[in-house]
């Protein structure tokens, strides 16, 4: 229907009317997102499925947990649907009243509100159809450590942690810094891992993980020479709260984990006084190593190391799937890839690129206050959307 | 203990100036920047102060004023015990076994005597941790001790008034005359008896503990495990006490199963720590008892004298 319209009105354009130029512009096809036949017939399908359940429901039948879920995504892609066909049909009269002369004027004043409208519907719509992470609603863990660079790297390691730290004091998310490890001899950080307890903050921040770059003069460059440093950024999902150290301990199988604690030799009991509560826990099935020694208390040392570690493997599961995925689809790097370096941080050109997007901003230091943080983040979300959505089509 | 060296000494100066002043407690750089970094989180004086009392041995604990101990934060004061992580291990061992293996609908509530209880963090711990209703008794000697354990229970648990479940007593169980009498059967006895003996004290224990913590919590030997024997077996169905060295575990386990009477009914274990020293004795009936001790103590220890 409306491509009939665009068809129409490319032929009123090559008439020369000037009157119309303003309509035509904002029919440009540039701007109009308008979703693929493919994707919307996926929709469709859903809502097929939505009535079945529907059916269910009048008949008596109580859903299980999973069908509740699966119910309440249809549900919402539905609404969304529905929300999308009103906007194309109020588009497609919109643009047959445009043919008659008196109404042009009104007529086009309502398209130019319609047309963000639609977009942003289709946007929505989008998303909802397409397969969303499995961590996405998770909160997460940010684990900092400096690349190559020295003690430059390790500043901007503490300066990236800082960015995140405001970042999340910005959306008001709760947020703690589990264990950090400065560096003795100067400043910076070693290590730190921050954790923000909002649920979905994971989905978020999911594109901050690889290597970030950061060309400047150090503070501690003499002759004001400029240097590249870099520090890796690892983002892993917290898959519970859980506090009950016992209750962690119970997830695991018996013998897939080991924990080692640091003991003094000697007599020990009431000989000595001294506090040894460094935790170390292995887990044997995937090598992984977990060290925490920063609170007195063993108890939360060991409540710690198993919340990193429960991460830790969620992410390494997930990696592996991820793997399993794109060798089935024989497709080469994509946005969740953290071998290469994801975004230059550039001080003497006041300039953050990010080399998986391609967007440039010239205002360094609200990104590094956290104020302007989201509008990288979100144009690396709109960018996955458009990825996704073409491998939902080639699947197709 | 070998000297440090100026090195060392001056290596920890330029990290931080109250560096070296911990160095005398902490021995090694790396284990003093991890003090220094609790001090600077926790200490309510100044960062230099609470150094200077470090340099002169004075505990940690001390100077901070509070000891985790499982999920707590106790408090801790001068003249009492601190609580160690040998007896948090054993409590939250002991603890797991009966939330393992006893219901909470056990008639009126299980009860636990806790005698030489210092700061109370067994009871306490226990207390907060039991899944199945329970009574405690807190007993020890000393009256710093026994308002240390008011005030730690107020602190954790002063939500709706003090607790009804927590009785707190301040006796002699050696020497007082009549002896204390519970009422009713006890369903379990711990005890951590200062197990240090006079002739180890100078050469086997650490200065810090030496200096400021208290000599009645520390010293003494068999004792408290003849009272054991003595007082506290025909009234109870198990307990579990701490021990410094395998003279007291010998003690206990001949004394039982050279007895007539006791070897018929009691098993007696050794439990040791994860540093790989005895830790505790700890025995149980198995015939006429209302929990299944068996099952509690299952994964406690090794049963060294089984009663058939």
């Amino acid at each position: 229907m409306s491509f009939q319209v665009l068809k129409k009105l490319t032929f009123i354009r090559s008439s020369f009317l000037l009157r119309f130029q303003s309509t035509i512009n904002v029919i440009d096809k540039g701007t109009l997102k308008q979703l693929p036949p493919s994707l919307l017939e996926k929709a469709k399908d859903y809502t097929i499925k939505l009535y079945a359940l529907d059916d269910l429901i009048s008949n008596g039948t109580i859903l299980e947990h999973e069908q509740q879920k699966l119910y309440t995504r249809l549900k919402s892609i539905n609404t969304s649907l529905l929300q999308y066909e009103k906007c194309i049909y109020e588009f497609g009269e919109l643009n047959l009243l445009m043919k008659d002369p008196s109404l042009k004027q009104e007529a086009e004043v309502e398209l130019n509100n319609l047309v963000p409208k639609l977009n942003k519907n289709s946007e929505d719509l989008l998303r909802k159809l397409l397969p969303r992470h499995p961590f996405a609603d998770k909160s997460c863990l940010i684990e900092l450590r400096p690349g190559v660079g020295g003690i430059e790297a390790m500043i901007f390691t503490q300066d990236l942690s800082n960015m995140y730290i405001n970042y999340a004091h910005k959306h008001g998310w709760p947020c703690s810094i589990v264990s950090q490890q400065e560096n003795v001899s100067g400043s910076g950080l070693i290590s730190s891992i921050l954790s923000i307890d909002e649920p979905g903050s994971f989905d978020k921040l999911k594109y901050e993980a690889g290597v970030h770059r950061v060309q400047r003069i150090p503070a501690t460059e003499t002759k004001g020479r400029t240097h590249t440093s870099t520090a890796g950024v690892v983002v892993l999902p917290q898959m519970d709260n859980d506090v009950d150290v016992e209750a962690q301990e119970r997830k695991f199988k018996p013998g897939e984990i080991r924990i080692d604690i640091k003991r003094a030799s000697g007599k020990g009991g009431q000989h000595v006084n001294t506090t040894d509560s460094a935790v170390r826990i292995t887990h044997i099935p995937t090598n992984i190593v977990v060290h925490m020694q920063d609170e007195r208390s063993q108890h939360k040392n060991k409540a710690k190391a198993f919340t990193i570690l429960r991460a830790r493997i969620a992410e390494l599961e997930n990696k592996q799937r991820e793997d399993k995925e794109r060798e089935r689809r024989k497709e080469q790097v994509t946005s969740t890839d953290r071998s290469d370096k994801i975004r230059t941080y550039n001080y003497p050109q006041n300039r953050i690129t990010d080399h998986r997007c391609g967007l440039t901003m010239h205002d360094i230091a609200s990104v590094m206050s956290g104020e302007r943080l989201d509008v990288i983040i979100d144009a690396m979300e709109s960018r996955e959307i458009e990825l996704q959505s073409k491998r939902l089509l080639e699947s197709k | 203990m070998p000297r440090i060296s100026w090195k060392a000494a001056f290596e920890a100066a330029r990290l931080h100036p109250c560096l070296p002043l911990l160095l005398r407690a902490c021995r090694t750089v790396e284990q003093a920047q991890v003090e220094l970094r609790w001090l600077l989180k926790e200490t309510p004086r100044s960062v230099r102060q609470a150094c200077v009392l470090r340099s002169r041995h004075v505990p940690l604990q001390y100077v901070i004023g509070t000891q985790p101990f499982g999920c707590l934060d106790i408090v801790c004061r001068r003249n009492v015990l601190i609580p160690r992580w040998e007896t948090e291990e054993w409590t939250t061992e002991l603890i797991a076994g009966i939330n393992g293996s006893v219901l909470s609908s056990v008639h009126g509530g299980i009860k636990i005597y806790d005698l030489c209880s210092g700061t109370g963090c067994v009871p306490l711990l226990m207390k907060s941790q039991l899944q199945c209703d329970a009574h405690f008794t807190a007993i020890d000697v000393s009256r710093h001790a026994v308002r240390l354990i008011r005030l730690n229970l107020n602190r954790l648990f002063s939500k709706g008034g003090s607790p009804a479940d927590f009785r707190i007593m301040q006796r002699d169980i050696l020497h007082e005359y009549p002896p204390i009498m519970p009422d009713g059967r006890i369903d379990i006895v711990t005890c951590n008896p200062p197990y240090i003996r006079r002739q180890d004290f100078v050469t086997d224990v650490q200065k810090s503990v030496k200096l400021y913590e208290p000599k009645l919590a520390l010293i003494g030997d068999l004792e408290f495990y003849q009272n054991l024997l003595d007082h506290w077996l025909p009234r109870t169905d198990s307990f579990v006490y701490e021990i410094g060295n395998m003279g007291q575990f010998d003690f206990i386990s001949k004394t039982v199963r050279q007895d007539p009477n006791l070897s018929q009914i009691w098993n007696v274990g050794l439990k040791f720590d994860s540093n790989n020293s005895p830790r505790c004795v700890y025995g149980f009936k198995s015939e006429n008892t209302r929990l299944d001790y068996r099952k509690i103590f299952q994964n406690f220890g090794n049963i060294m004298h089984s009663c058939k």
